[in-house]
């Protein structure tokens, strides 16, 4: 798929769901999309929304730029949660409105790049309702061991664990092996008895880690993973290289 | 070991080993109070904490795991770093001693 139209992010849904890794359904807006568009396309878009069938999306923004090996802006740009049919043109305008906040202006000036090379795209997605969600890397982000994949779950949206707001649980598997070397069990509060318990059931962390290890080959690189688990079916909301390794 | 050291466990977000003078923030207002070699104890960090962070000897928090703001930090500044403790802002106290293992994933308090 063609990173310049859909974005980093778009991009590498679209990528995922080619080597048959299950995504959350949804659509892109490519980068062509502009104000005068936008407006002209308001029918086709919520025609697209409907299609999903669904009450509420997620409305994400995907940059060129983003999620490439370079530069991570991941953060930088716009995300929107529970957005329903009224809101939906809304979200998108501020997606692609965000591309000229201050912010990333001085994010580019840092890095000496051009904000105006960067185009935004954004991705219209279903909003799992995960019962646990969190993230995966191909490699320990601690010690570098390159043969280890560590898993960190969280009860409820991937949010939660992503922003460090709460204690996940974490997990160590051999990449060779799939053998779960390592369990760390958090005490997530607020979710009385089930925080206490093991989050991920040892099933589904060798399921994710064999998906990881897939991802990874595909990509050719360690890879940072976002997932969640809805009614026992794991999903891939976010591939994206380490960047820092 | 004494049995009586109190000790503080908790997830491995960056190696290292250091021993030094417990602060406490609660607040990333606070962030002045930590002086030059303390070891930053605190719920959680975020970006208000640098000033406090670029001072810091090491990190403990009470909350997060490996993908919080307080482990990549840790990581880039390459300062040791326990995450996940849930009680070190409860049990710990300014000016304690403490060492700080991000090898083993333990806080001791040494006096």
């Amino acid at each position: 798929m063609d990173v310049a139209l859909v974005g980093g992010k778009g991009a590498s849904l679209g990528e995922l769901m080619s080597i048959g890794v299950k995504v959350p359904p949804g659509f892109v807006l490519t980068t062509e999309f502009d104000q005068k568009k936008l407006d002209e396309g308001k029918e086709q878009i919520l025609k697209a929304f409907d299609e999903l069938g669904l009450d509420h999306v997620a409305v994400r923004s995907s940059a060129t730029a983003e999620d490439g090996l370079d530069n991570s802006f991941a953060g930088q740009f716009d995300t929107f949660l529970g957005v329903d049919r009224d809101n939906l043109i809304e979200k998108i305008k501020e997606c692609f409105k965000s591309l000229n906040s201050p912010r990333i202006k001085a994010y580019c000036e840092s890095k000496s790049m051009d904000p105006n090379e960067i185009k935004m795209a954004v991705v219209v997605q279903e909003m799992l309702d995960s019962e646990v969600s969190g993230v995966c890397f191909t490699a320990n982000p601690v010690t570098r061991d390159t043969n280890q994949i560590m898993i960190e779950a969280g009860i409820g949206l991937g949010e939660a664990v992503v922003s460090g707001t709460i204690t996940p649980d974490n997990y160590l598997v051999d990449k060779k092996t799939l053998e779960i070397i390592d369990k760390t069990i958090s005490n997530q509060k607020d979710m009385g008895d089930i925080g206490k318990k093991q989050k991920l059931s040892d099933d589904l962390i060798q399921e994710l880690s064999k998906q990881s290890i897939s991802i990874e080959k595909h990509y050719q690189k360690p890879m940072d993973l976002e997932w969640a688990v809805e009614k026992n079916n794991l999903y891939i909301l976010q591939a994206r290289p380490i960047t820092t390794l | 070991m004494n049995k009586d050291t109190p000790i503080i466990k908790g997830l491995i977000a960056s190696v290292g080993k250091v021993h030094g003078r417990v602060r406490v923030l609660l607040a990333a207002e606070d962030s002045n109070l930590l002086e030059e070699n303390e070891i930053l104890v605190t719920k959680r960090t975020s970006v208000d904490f640098m000033v406090a962070i670029k001072k810091a000897a090491a990190i403990v928090t009470d909350l997060g795991g490996i993908t919080s703001h307080a482990a990549i930090i840790s990581r880039e500044l390459g300062i040791p770093c326990i995450v996940g403790t849930e009680i070190a802002t409860e049990v710990l106290k300014d000016g304690d001693l403490v060492e700080v293992d991000a090898t083993e994933g333990i806080v001791k308090v040494l006096s």
